[in-house]
């Protein structure tokens, strides 16, 4: 059993599992759709792989 | 007769169970995890992702049961700076790697809940991680 705290209420509420993630859904206390908070998302920050120009490749 | 050393690990499946986190500014946050019934956990880490753009204290703490009226321990609690994560067992300050791996690990029985707890950090954007909590363990029957 998985719970989160929901931000309207304050209240613990379920969380779904979609695409073996365990997701926000719909808080069973005050009815808000916790997937519809607009929040940054944090992602990892991007390596580039690629060797620069002045790197000469044999 | 000489004597023998044996080391035995317990078996069972070996999970990931990977949970999106998302903090709201200024607004603490509650994760709980527990155990089914007729099952053990051997806790073997635990990744939480600070997601804001302010430090969080990140706090994990075993309760008896899903009600959670009785700590059992705190495992960790450490503020943890925007964008990185805290990563259990470690013995970093920074808590950003696992380290330390316990041998044995944390052994959980059915109906104990495993809380994470976001502190408020204060005026914040708020921020979303999909693998904001990572849960490793072998999950055994009773």
């Amino acid at each position: 059993m998985i719970r989160e705290s929901c931000p309207y209420c304050g209240k613990m509420t379920d969380m779904t599992l979609k695409k073996g993630v365990w997701v926000s859904g719909t808080c069973i206390e005050c009815g808000k759709d916790l997937t519809k908070i607009n929040v940054p998302e944090l992602t990892d920050a991007e390596i580039d792989l690629k060797a620069p120009p002045e790197v000469i490749l044999p | 007769m000489s004597s023998q050393f044996t080391f035995s690990f317990p078996g069972g499946a070996v999970k990931q169970v990977v949970t999106s986190i998302t903090l709201v500014n200024a607004t603490a946050k509650t994760q709980d995890t527990t155990v089914p019934s007729n099952k053990k956990w051997v806790l073997l880490s635990v990744k939480a992702v600070n997601a804001d753009n302010v430090n969080r204290v990140i706090t994990l703490t075993i309760y008896k049961e899903a009600a959670k009226t009785n700590v059992i321990k705190v495992l960790d609690s450490a503020s943890i700076v925007a964008g990185t994560a805290m990563q259990y067992p470690s013995n970093q300050s920074d808590r950003a790697k696992q380290t330390n791996a316990t041998k044995p690990a944390e052994i959980l029985t059915d109906g104990n809940t495993l809380t994470a707890h976001w502190a408020s950090g204060g005026a914040s954007a708020g921020g979303t991680d999909a693998d904001g909590l990572v849960l490793e363990y072998l999950e055994v029957y009773k």
